[in-house]
């Protein structure tokens, strides 16, 4: 480790593998690496490498780690030089973690060996173990989000069927209707809040259980704990107000100050409590009284204290006034806040809502768990929820217990985006431990950077974590506290600059409540090239629009400048806060011909030829979908001008499929598109309806029309389309386009495989986590966080309490026909509002910080006058108020260039310098190739018969044999063969279970056993066929194969029964089990029966000729009816 | 491949390598000039077991899986597994492969040391199983090896003097055992491994899997040109999660194979039965039944090309689902044919061939009471009979149905008596057809082989490649082993990542032996997540891509659409739009137009084309309850009914509202008369008159509206010939309603369920044309019952009455001033000449004075039909206050 680095001390004690550690590790602070060393150095101490247990947040943090540490045990096992001193230290811990395992030497360079894994990884292979204890169908699958999808539609299908049906005034049935009418009887809104709810079960299981327990008789009580779980925040604040109200006047003398006014005779003393009020909730109302009598209806302090107001004359200049009007700011703001607090008997909604809400949550619930269960299905909150109940602390499963023996250390990456349920899993996990035991517990991660509020990531935990691990019985997993400075991403302008912008503006004075989080500042890791670029480009216009606009061809123009200067060689980034603009930039960025990959961009299904692929699927699936039929005529591959469509829409027959049909017979490319249609429909619900779309498409020219009009893009774009109609291929054609549908919904467009591959990348916030990049833009500041996002009024809330230890608090919105809200509701939703306000500032953090050289940062700003100002609530509004630019002439605002930022206002935009395209070479003649032809394939000599017409109405049942006959047959055959080779005839019970065996009713068998059995001792006892099995003969082969190829190259083989050489002939016996029906003529039946294997004698005859190459040797061959018992020649032809 | 000997007899691991010899004896015969030869005895390890046992003529027999099931089913029910889990045919299956895997792997599945509830569950059932398998003369398949030892031992089974044992790198513990036996009695000699050890290696790293596939067909076809196909192997670790994408990447770079005759490419895996298409459709009538007899699962079966009975009138009958969008019917047969019934008396003829008992046996198997086996088979039977299932077209739906004669036949011969509801027996069915794999009509003898591992072994090319060489399949990732406890599965190959690790070892050095040239390929990363290399990754990789968008190379320019997209792309400079549309003939403007239709026509020249002239509609999904559309029109029913029996009472509402509130009920059952009873239909009365009703409070607001001196004169009124010398149409419409005031004038009113135009749609925007028109209607006195209220030149107002909730009762009134009335009638005008020179193109709001016009494209449903569509960028998703959501 470097020497010089600021918190070396707290890096090398973090290493330290005796003892548990919680790090904050900064963006850029090598967060990666700590882990990776510590978890090679705890390699390289264990007994076994399944003591360590490493878990992150996603997928891909996961595979990195895991790679990381494969990579350096094995270039350790390699003995590779190191490149550096840190990589030397690294192959060090690697050499001596291979040494300490060196009998799995080879099992801990795979990852199967190693435990590093996701939360919802770790949570599988728990399930998997013990799903007795998870309450999971041993064998149940992950499924994803389209099949989730269709499952739900199923589930609240049926609920809504199923509970409208019960007799009237029944519980499930009142509670629907009472939703639907909360919902103004719009089925869609109900059907929503149900699928959300599914979404989030977790968090309603709590108060479900009420509907279950006791039949639903405790639902009265859950506006009661409810309440109970909004007291102790509310009581907290009071407290804190209380504190600093009484910490000077008017708090400080209150009694004096209710005294003075009673002795002046202003009227507002009667209004007053006599005495401070006690932080409870009962007394609130008394601290809104005081609120109201102290501040205005803005919240400041009341600067007007006359007798209009219930004071008396001149009380303003008194003391006592001057005490309110100078209020301090911290307690008129509390004050104030109390306001917005839901009174003491604000139940969130009334009982009956709340019960109604909570009766259909759990009936819902229960039946989406319960088909799930069904079909062994399991989403992943029910994986959580699995693992949860494995490590079950009240009764811990065996593999509780053998995880507890098991892992001494446990690392967790990532840690602000831990979830309540995730944290409790870790707390499990460490239930059994003892503090000083050598297990260990390693949390890193940065506040800062948790932006996972919608996954349920509460960024609190990491605060709470600080105290330690919490163990069931014996006090806490001490941890020790470290907090890393060094940043070796950026360069120092840059770090120096979000230091002074998040410390000082953004993120000070952070509100735990709404889980905002306090600045740790960074420290650049060495001397570093600072010529990096730090600017803000304000676009300001009075047509907002047009400023819209300006910056998008800005951020083009710039962004293909930062490209040209650096020759492509440096990575670049276009960072967004969300996709809202991404079509405006994309366009400028096509505009400007720059190569950019955009990550999750343009949705799939907005595209024109996917529209038109989707029409065409719908067309196939649903023959009468008139629309899907016109939009053919009018797609890139068909195009038929409006008068076409109209001549075809007069045609006489209703459906536009008829109506194209009988137009076609006049238009002979109307003809083509009917005889390409005809020919797809003749396939759909046989094959995929991937391959006939795709057929269809091509069948079309599609691929060449396509790539006329959106070029190679649009071909590929058609191409993922058609791999996706693959993928959701159901088998049923109206099913696989339900779930296409469902897909199309979260489908983007690839990355313009057209273009090389792009040193420009384009993404969200979110999907650039745990990246870095030379450049970073990042455009359209002027984002208002507060306002994006799931509507503003949703039906419920269901929030978090601050400090309530993850409790949920759930406040119905108004009852669609009335329109109001609780107090609790709005109370909700303004803390919901305020942790999406400090999480923005997170986004706003993890978004600076992703550039190592340069942060290019632009926005549209308003202006009026001259005077620039951020629009309200905007992201924009932290810098420019941190700028001290907000509501400035922008002629002021030119001289702050020198500053650490520069800022331009309405910059150039500048000449485009788009690069016309080399020229393309010429396209390769494909290759020629031809399939290979199939060798002969092997034909058995009966296999002679005329093909079945088709298509037909294949139902075989009577005109094929009896079944039992043919097993009948077969089992003859075999005990023929057993005796000719072993002279045993088998038991009566043996051929019973013979005939069961191949299929036969254990009834019918033990009849024809017995029959089965006589005919064969009489066969055998028959003398041409006893004198024939005689062992005196020199070859006597039974079930005896031969092949042989015919004069066409083909191979026909065959297995002669029965094949015996006397010394000067050979005979061929073929054994038949069929037998003359009652009253059929003997001659006639032997006769059929000659002439119906005849052909196959005559094979077994010329495969025998060909085999023993001697013509002296003559060969006699037949059939011979074992239930006669008779010999019947077959003479050759 | 080391030349087979015809006196050897040759036991294989896997029947592959069996055949694999077998025609290599066969060519050997053949180059030798033969004619007919003795075939090669090569047999895979479990068919010569099976002929062993046979022939030793057994008083016990394996018992068939159905039994064998059915067993497990019954034990488990006796004896029910501990909760939450539930006796299906899941854990039933579940516990028939942990016994296998147990008995393979010589552990007793009955008895062990203190264990979990399950493994005690577990061991408890197992001997119960064992027990009663043995007490009806049967053993478990995997108890084969140990039967046969047993048999041998006692000398009751013929051996062959020589055995050559072939492929066994990693014999199953039960099969070491009977090697070794067998090396008792007799000669057993191992295959000598003649393969040589690659020498030619490289390992490719791609992007992503895509990339490998894509890359893969690229060197194969490469290969192809010097190489016979099937001296090509390409071998997959996890060849279920590669099989599609290779499949379709072959397809296009070579072809679709000809299985008669000719072949590019074998993949070994298939799909199981449960997958083939036939086997789906035979399912529909049972899934039809057990889902609520669904809609669509009732399209899907008229649909569907194996049901005969419909043959040639699907297409048309199909059009019944308008019908049913129309009227919101989801599910329940006797409600769609009810209904069609009634609207459309040709289609139901066609559903039923004229004779409705003909869909009877659909019915035979709607049955919610179990019964036997073989009554649902026979109801079942029947139905396809009925319906003339299935229509076979090929070898594959011939297969498929032998499939499913198999497995019905296989239920009736063992479950025929057990009685089951319609669910289970479904499950019966899914169940045996999703475990069997199926193969249609490929060969292992001509085109490039591609296989998994164990399908591999002993197998020799001329070039491989390997594919997925991560992590993640060699070694292939732990098993699970519920049902068995930590020493049990200690004992068991796979169950731990040493022994993974130990099989993946020797898979590769059989991997190793399978041609001299190999090419190992991985994919670096999939979904961004990185992808860690097998610990087999023979190291030094190169990193190699394939755009086949930008440089396709000869092999895939194969591809015909491929091929046929770059020609095109390389002709097209620019963007080479098609003709523009000539105009219409303006005859086809209708003369009468609609509100509606005028609306649309202002809306956009195109979409009143598409849906006026064509009469097009999209075909709208189903809501779950009563549609939107419908519960207005019963509230405009309600409201019409209730006006016209004040006014016919002459009832005053200040003063007689008990009265009034009785007028206003009868209405509403009036127009609620046909659904009485119908639950849906009962929650939209409570909406309307459970507190806060919104019939309730629209009363009230009447009241006040009746106390300002308002009377209702007329509802439901139409005008039909509304003219104008500058309109090359009439237009028509229905006003709600009409009030008179003795100083205010008359007051057209329209109910409005959704949401009302803002009033500056009317006013300065001229978006929205209905009240302006109705105000010119009654201006021009084109209704005939209003003449004598508007010659006198009363004042002329309009409003829209918003009544979409309790609360939500609003109107917004505008005032019909002549140069208002004037400004429409010229808007009207104008939008009439553009329609009448009949150039019809895409232009949101013409007329109108509207910004942002394109978001009205946004929601067109009528975008592939449209040359904006298809041109222009699609109108931007940014709205002036929506943020956007940041994931």
């Amino acid at each position: 480790m470097k020497e010089h680095l600021i918190d070396r001390e707290e890096r090398l004690a973090a290493l330290d593998t005796t003892t548990s550690h919680h790090v904050e590790s900064p963006a850029g602070s090598g967060k990666t690496l700590l882990l990776t060393t510590r978890f090679l150095k705890l390699l390289s101490e264990v007994k076994h490498p399944r003591e360590i247990l490493a878990l992150t947040f996603t997928e891909k943090a996961a595979g990195e780690m895991k790679n990381r540490i494969i990579n350096y045990l094995t270039r350790a096992g390699r003995k590779s030089s190191p490149i550096d001193s840190l990589d030397k230290e690294l192959l060090e811990l690697g050499k001596k973690a291979l040494e300490k395992h060196q009998d799995s030497t080879q099992i801990i360079t795979s990852s199967n060996g190693l435990n590093i894994m996701t939360f919802h990884g770790f949570c599988n292979y728990v399930a998997r173990r013990a799903p007795l204890e998870a309450g999971v169908a041993p064998d149940y699958e992950i499924i994803d989000e389209e099949t989730q999808s269709l499952l739900m539609n199923e589930v609240i299908e049926n609920y809504f069927r199923s509970s409208l049906s019960y007799p009237e005034g029944s519980m499930e049935r009142i509670s629907l209707e009472n939703r639907l009418l909360h919902y103004n009887n719009n089925w869609k809104g109900l059907d929503n809040e149900l699928r959300e709810l599914i979404g989030k079960r977790d968090r309603v299981r709590d108060l479900t259980v009420f509907v279950r327990e006791a039949g639903g008789r405790g639902l009265s009580n859950i506006p009661e704990i409810l309440k109970e779980r909004m007291r102790p925040y509310i009581e907290e604040c009071l407290e804190d107000l209380r504190r600093i109200f009484t910490s000077c006047d008017p708090g400080m003398r209150w009694k004096d100050f209710v005294c003075h006014l009673e002795e002046k005779g202003a009227t507002i003393a009667a209004m007053m409590p006599l005495s401070v009020p006690e932080p409870l909730w009962e007394e609130l109302s008394s601290w809104q009284e005081i609120g109201e009598i102290l501040l205005t209806r803005s919240g400041t302090p009341r600067r007007s204290l006359g007798p209009k107001r219930g004071f008396y004359d001149n009380f303003g200049k008194t003391e006592w006034g001057k005490s309110i009007s100078d209020m301090d700011e911290d307690v008129a703001k509390r004050l104030y806040e109390t306001m917005s607090y839901p009174s003491f008997h604000d139940t969130g909604s009334d009982v009956e809502t709340l019960s109604d809400f909570i009766i259909v949550a759990a009936d819902v619930i229960e039946r989406y768990e319960s088909l799930c269960r069904k079909r062994h299905l399991t989403d992943f909150v029910g994986l959580e929820q699995a693992a949860l109940r494995v490590l079950d602390e009240n009764n811990p499963s065996d593999l509780h217990l053998f995880l507890d023996h098991r892992i001494q250390h446990l690392l967790i990456d990532e840690f602000q985006d831990t979830s309540r349920i995730q944290w409790t899993l870790i707390k499990r996990l460490c239930d059994g431990w003892v503090p000083g035991d050598g297990r260990t517990v390693f949390i890193v991660g940065d506040p800062k950077q948790s932006i996972y509020a919608f996954r349920n990531a509460e960024v609190a935990l990491f605060q709470e974590a600080k105290s330690g691990i919490p163990l069931s019985g014996h006090g806490v997993l001490p941890l020790s506290i470290h907090t890393l400075k060094t940043n070796f991403r950026s360069s120092g302008r840059l770090i120096a600059w979000t230091n002074e912008l998040f410390g000082k503006t953004v993120m000070a004075d952070p509100r735990p409540e709404a889980d905002e989080v306090s600045f740790s500042p960074s420290a650049p890791a060495g001397k570093k090239d600072d010529r990096s670029l730090l600017s803000l480009n304000l676009f300001a216009d009075e047509d907002n629009e047009r400023a819209r606009e300006k910056e998008a061809k800005w951020l083009a123009r710039r962004v293909r400048r930062a490209f040209d200067e650096t020759g492509g060689e440096k990575s670049i980034a276009v960072l967004l806060f969300t996709r809202n603009r991404l079509t405006r930039y994309l366009s400028a960025f096509k505009e400007e011909g720059l190569p950019v990959q955009v990550q999750e961009g343009l949705s799939l299904v907005k595209r024109p030829e996917i529209g038109h692929l989707i029409q065409m699927t719908n067309l196939l699936a649903m023959p009468h979908d008139d629309l899907a039929w016109a939009s053919l005529l009018r797609s890139p591959w068909c195009w038929f001008d409006i008068t076409t469509l109209l001549g075809i829409s007069k045609q006489s027959p209703e459906s536009w499929r008829d109506k194209i049909r009988m137009s076609a017979t006049r238009d002979p490319k109307l003809r083509d598109i009917v005889n390409a249609t005809d020919g797809a429909f003749l396939r759909v619900g046989r094959d995929p309806l991937g391959k006939i779309v795709k057929k269809l498409w091509a069948d079309l020219n599609g691929p060449a029309e396509t790539a006329r009009l959106f070029g190679m893009a649009g071909v590929a774009n058609c191409h993922e389309f058609f791999h996706v109609l693959e993928d959701m291929e159901e088998g049923i054609p109206l099913e696989t386009l339900k779930r296409l549908r469902g897909a199309m919904e979260r489908l983007y467009e690839p990355a313009d495989p057209t273009l090389s591959r792009s040193s420009v990348q384009m993404m969200t916030i979110h999907r650039a986590k745990g990246l870095e990049f030379d450049i970073v833009f990042l455009p359209y500041l002027d984002w208002k966080p507060i306002i994006s996002g799931p509507p503003v009024s949703p039906p419920y809330l269901l929030e978090r309490i601050p400090g309530g230890e993850g409790k949920n608090v759930i406040a119905m919105g108004g009852d669609r026909r009335r329109g109001v809200a609780s107090k609790t509701y709005d109370f909700l939703k303004k803390i919901k509002k305020e942790r999406r306000w400090g999480e923005a500032k997170r986004w706003f953090y993890v978004a600076s910080t992703r550039a190592r050289d340069s942060l290019i940062m632009s926005g549209v700003a308003k202006i009026k006058d001259d005077i620039i100002s951020a629009p309200d609530n905007s992201v924009l509004k932290w810098v420019m108020d941190h700028e001290g630019i907000n509501d400035r002439d922008t002629a002021h605002i030119v001289e702050a260039e020198n500053k650490m930022l520069s800022i331009y206002v309405n910059p150039e935009i500048g000449p485009s310098v788009r690069v016309t395209a080399d020229h393309e070479p010429e396209l390769p003649e494909p290759y020629e190739l031809f399939p290979q032809r199939i060798p002969h394939r092997a034909l058995p000599p009966s296999s002679f018969r005329s093909d079945e017409p088709e298509p037909r109405y294949a139902m075989e049942r009577a005109e094929s044999p009896s079944e039992d006959a043919v097993i009948r047959g077969i089992v003859t055959h075999r005990m023929l063969s057993t005796y000719i080779k072993r002279s045993f005839l088998p038991s009566e019970k043996a051929v019973a279970m013979t005939l069961v065996h191949e299929g036969m009713t254990c009834e019918t068998a033990n009849t024809m056993a017995g029959e089965i059995v006589k005919e064969v001792g009489a066969t055998v006892s028959e003398p041409f066929l006893s004198g024939l099995i005689g062992r005196s003969h020199p070859i006597v082969e039974t079930e005896w194969p031969l092949e042989y190829l015919t004069e066409g190259g083909g191979i026909r083989s065959g297995i002669i029964d029965l094949a015996v050489f006397d010394g000067t002939s050979w005979w061929i016996v073929d054994f038949k089990t069929s037998r003359p029906a009652e009253g059929d003529n003997l001659e006639d039946f032997l006769q059929m029966e000659e002439k119906k294997y005849t052909p196959q004698i005559d094979h077994y005859r010329s495969m025998l000729k060909n085999l023993i190459h001697d013509d002296s040797q003559k060969i006699r061959a037949g059939i011979y009816l074992t239930a006669l018992p008779l010999w019947r020649e077959i003479k050759n032809i | 491949m080391i030349p087979a000997r015809d006196d050897h007899f040759y036991i294989t691991s896997t029947g592959r390598l069996a055949r694999r010899l077998r025609r290599q004896f066969v060519n050997s015969r053949i180059d030798e000039g033969r004619r007919c030869w003795k075939p090669l005895r090569a047999m895979d390890l479990n068919s010569w077991l099976k002929e062993l046992w046979r022939d030793s003529w057994p008083d016990k027999t394996e018992a068939p899986e159905i039994i064998l099931l059915k067993l497990w089913e019954e034990l488990a029910e006796s004896n029910p597994p501990p909760s939450p889990l539930e006796n299906d045919l899941g854990l039933v299956r579940l516990l028939d492969e942990n016994f296998k895997t147990m008995i393979r792997n010589k552990i007793d599945p009955s008895s062990g040391s203190p264990s979990t509830p399950l493994v005690e569950w577990r061991r408890k059932i197992c001997a119960s199983f064992t027990r009663t398998l043995r007490s009806r003369n049967y053993f478990h398949p995997s108890e084969l090896p140990l039967k046969v030892c047993r048999e041998i031992e006692a000398n009751r089974i013929v051996l062959p003097d020589t055995i050559t044992l072939a492929g066994f790198d990693s014999p199953a513990p039960v099969e070491a055992d009977l090697f070794s036996l067998l090396e008792k009695r007799c000669t057993i000699e191992y295959l000598k491994d003649q393969r040589e050890k690659a020498t030619d290696m490289e390992a490719i790293a791609l992007p992503s899997p895509e990339q490998e596939v894509i890359y893969l067909a690229h060197r194969l076809v490469e290969d192809a040109r010097s190489l016979p196909l099937d001296r090509i192997g390409v071998i997959v670790p996890d060849l279920d999660a590669y099989e599609a994408s290779i499949e379709r990447s072959l397809r296009d770079v070579m072809g679709e194979n000809e299985p008669a005759d000719h072949q590019w490419f074998n993949i070994t895996l298939g799909g199981t039965i449960y997958d083939l298409p036939l086997i789906k459709a035979a399912m529909l009538p049972l899934l039809f039944i057990l889902a609520g007899e669904t809609k669509d699962l009732f399209l899907s079966l008229i649909l569907s090309p194996y049901y005969g009975y419909w043959k040639g009138k699907r297409q048309d009958i199909s059009r019944a689902d308008l019908i049913w969008r129309e009227a919101s019917i989801g599910s329940g047969l006797s409600a769609l044919l009810s209904l069609v019934n009634r609207k459309n008396r040709g289609t139901k003829e066609k559903i039923f061939h004229g004779n409705p008992r003909t869909l009877l046996p659909l019915f035979g198997i709607k049955s919610t009471s179990k019964k036997s086996a073989d009554d649902w088979i026979k109801a079942l039977d029947d139905t396809w009979s009925h319906l003339s299932f299935p229509v076979i077209s090929g070898e594959e739906d011939t297969l498929a149905w032998n499939h499913l004669k198999e497995i019905m036949a296989d239920l009736g011969r063992h479950l025929s008596s057990v009685r089951m509801d319609a669910h289970e027996f479904l499950s019966w069915i899914t169940n045996m057809a999703s475990h069997k794999k199926t193969k249609v009509g490929a060969s292992e003898d001509a085109g490039i082989q591609i296989m998994g591992m164990v399908e591999s072994r002993g197998l020799d090319f001329d070039k491989v490649y390997v594919l997925d060489m991560n992590d993640r399949s060699l070694p292939q990732p732990v098993r699970p082993l519920p049902l068995l406890d930590g020493t049990e599965r200690h004992s068991v190959q796979g169950a731990t990542a040493e022994m993974q690790y130990e099989f993946a070892e020797k898979a590769f050095q059989n991997l190793m032996l399978t041609a001299k040239d190999i090419t190992f390929l991985r994919a670096e990363e999939e979904n961004s997540k990185p992808l860690t290399p097998s610990p087999f990754w023979i190291g030094d990789e190169r990193r190699e891509s394939l755009n086949i968008w930008r440089t396709p190379t000869p092999a895939w320019l194969r591809a015909d659409w491929l091929r046929l997209a770059h020609e095109e792309s390389k002709k097209a400079v620019t963007i080479n739009h098609h003709e523009p549309d000539s105009p219409i003939d303006p005859e086809t403007i209708p003369p009468v137009l609609s509100m509606g239709k005028i609306e649309t026509a202002l809306a956009c020249p195109y979409r009143f084309f598409v849906s006026t002239i064509l009469g097009m509609e999209k075909l709208e999904e189903r809501e779950a309850a009563t549609s939107p559309m419908e519960r207005g029109n019963r509230l405009h029913r309600v409201l019409a009914s209730f006006t016209e029996k004040m006014r016919g009472g002459n009832i005053n509402l200040e003063k007689e509202r008990a009265r009034a509130m009785d007028l206003l009920f009868e209405s509403a059952d009036e127009a609620l008369s046909d659904c009485a009873g119908d639950p849906l239909w009962e929650v939209e009365r409570r909406r309307w008159f459970d507190e806060p009703g919104l019939l309730i409070s629209w009363l009230d607001e009447e009241l006040r509206h009746r106390q300002s001196g308002w009377i209702c004169i007329e509802e439901e009124m139409d005008f039909k010939d509304l003219k104008n010398e500058n309109w090359p149409f009439s237009l028509k419409g229905r006003i709600d309603r009409i009030d008179h005031h003795e100083s205010e004038g008359i007051l057209c009113i329209d109910y409005k369920t959704g949401n009302t135009p803002p009033s500056a749609d009317v006013i300065s925007r001229l978006k929205a044309p209905q009240l302006p028109v109705y105000l010119l209607a009654l201006r021009e006195a084109t209704i005939p019952a209003m003449e004598k209220y508007c010659k006198e030149k009363r004042i002329l107002s309009a409003a829209y009455m918003q009544l979409k909730s309790a609360e939500d009762i609003k109107t917004s009134w505008i005032l019909g001033t002549d140069p208002l009335l004037d400004e429409w009638t010229e808007v009207i005008a104008k939008i009439g000449r553009i329609l009448k020179s009949g150039h019809m193109s895409a232009d949101p709001f013409p007329v109108s004075k509207v910004d942002k016009k394109d978001q009205i494209c946004e929601d067109c449903p009528f975008l592939t039909l449209c040359e904006r569509g298809l041109y222009s960028d699609l109108p931007n998703a940014e709205k002036d206050g929506d943020e956007g959501t940041p994931y």
